[in-house]
């Protein structure tokens, strides 16, 4: 007992050395390469800094709170083995996102029976009433419906671009395309969306 | 009304998902990291270091094990990248051959966790790219059938 409190002791005085040593401002590249190298605390400094764009990234494919959180911290154990093949010229945030964006489809694709969405029960909009809100009612359910109907890449790259603000050179290292075929992507996106507010504006 | 880009992209984040309540980050990254430990701690086997000789050796043994047990169902070779494109003739490993139904199933284990590591490291888009469905397929389709110019034209339009 008392050598396994020492072996404790040790380790957390050697975790408190590392954290002292991190500077805030290390970058992604950096923090990875010292995370391949078994440093501990800077994949955990790579957990604090990318967990809520995960959890919300995989919150829209997933819409359950507890299977987002289950989702991003599968994502990141699975970031964790999968170090090693990390390509140095690769970025890491969009290497993080597209393990979170594959284990969030993988997560629908195994719950198929799950009920559909429920489009009533959404949540309201989060901007304060009061304010010039562009959609409201029929208009609001309609768009989400198209969100969710868009062609899979499609969505991908509507939500990062939108969302997480990714530039499109790492929206399209995530879905997996060209940079100008993410572009385009994107712009069919909006068209389909463009065409549907318009129709119901018209309605 | 006319709809312009940024009306568009204003609505679509009118709606972005909120959490019912704001996740325990804290707790949050103590499990992660609880969970990475105990990876870290686990004994590592490196199977093979080169992800070539990997790929080639995980292609034939899958090949090898499907063949020798038709009723196997823990390996769904038509869904992992790679395995589909293996050729039907490479050669089964004496090796797997001569391994007992339970030293099979151990195998076949060890072979589904590091596909799923491999897909991991970036062969699952690819893998969900080339799944049959309609709606990847009609995205995919969409961009193959502008020209090389309305691609740029499109490209330059959204820098």
């Amino acid at each position: 007992m008392a050598l396994a409190l020492a072996k404790l002791a040790t380790l957390r005085a050697n975790d408190a050395k590392v954290s002292a040593t991190l500077p805030a401002e290390l970058t992604d590249a950096e923090l990875a390469e010292r995370a391949r190298a078994g440093d501990r605390t800077a994949f955990e400094a790579i957990v604090r800094r990318y967990q809520k764009p995960l959890f919300r990234a995989a919150l829209r494919y997933v819409r359950r709170d507890a299977d987002a959180a289950d989702v991003c911290q599968r994502a990141f154990v699975r970031a964790f083995k999968s170090l090693e093949s990390l390509q140095k010229t690769r970025s890491l945030r969009s290497w993080l996102y597209r393990i979170a964006i594959n284990l969030s489809l993988n997560h629908i694709r195994d719950r198929r029976d799950d009920a559909p969405l429920d489009l009533d029960a959404l949540p309201a909009t989060s901007a304060p009433v009061g304010t010039d809100r562009l959609i409201a009612g029929e208009q609001r359910r309609a768009l989400v419906a198209a969100i969710a109907e868009l062609p899979p890449k499609q969505r991908a790259v509507l939500e990062l671009r939108i969302y997480d603000e990714l530039p499109f050179r790492e929206v399209a290292e995530i879905v997996g395309s060209s940079e100008n075929a993410a572009k385009v992507n994107y712009h069919h996106a909006v068209k389909r969306l463009r065409a549907i507010l318009g129709k119901e504006a018209a309605s | 009304m006319t709809l312009r880009d940024h009306d568009i992209e204003r609505a679509v984040r009118e709606l972005a998902p909120r959490p019912d309540r704001e996740p325990d980050w804290e707790a949050m990254v103590d499990s992660i990291m609880s969970e990475v430990d105990g990876v870290a701690a686990a004994p590592v086997v490196p199977l093979f270091r080169r992800p070539a000789v990997l790929a080639a050796v995980l292609a034939a043994a899958a090949v090898a094990i499907v063949a020798l047990s038709p009723r196997r169902s823990t390996l769904e070779l038509p869904a992992v990248v790679g395995l589909s494109q293996a050729p039907p003739e490479l050669p089964r490993p004496a090796e797997v051959e001569s391994l007992d139904a339970g030293e099979l199933a151990a195998l076949d284990t060890l072979l589904a966790a590091e596909i799923t590591s491999a897909l991991a490291a970036g062969g699952a888009i690819d893998w969900i790219a080339d799944a049959p469905d309609p709606a990847w397929a009609d995205a995919l389709a969409s961009v193959d059938s502008l020209s090389e110019r309305e691609l740029a034209r499109l490209a330059s339009s959204l820098d």
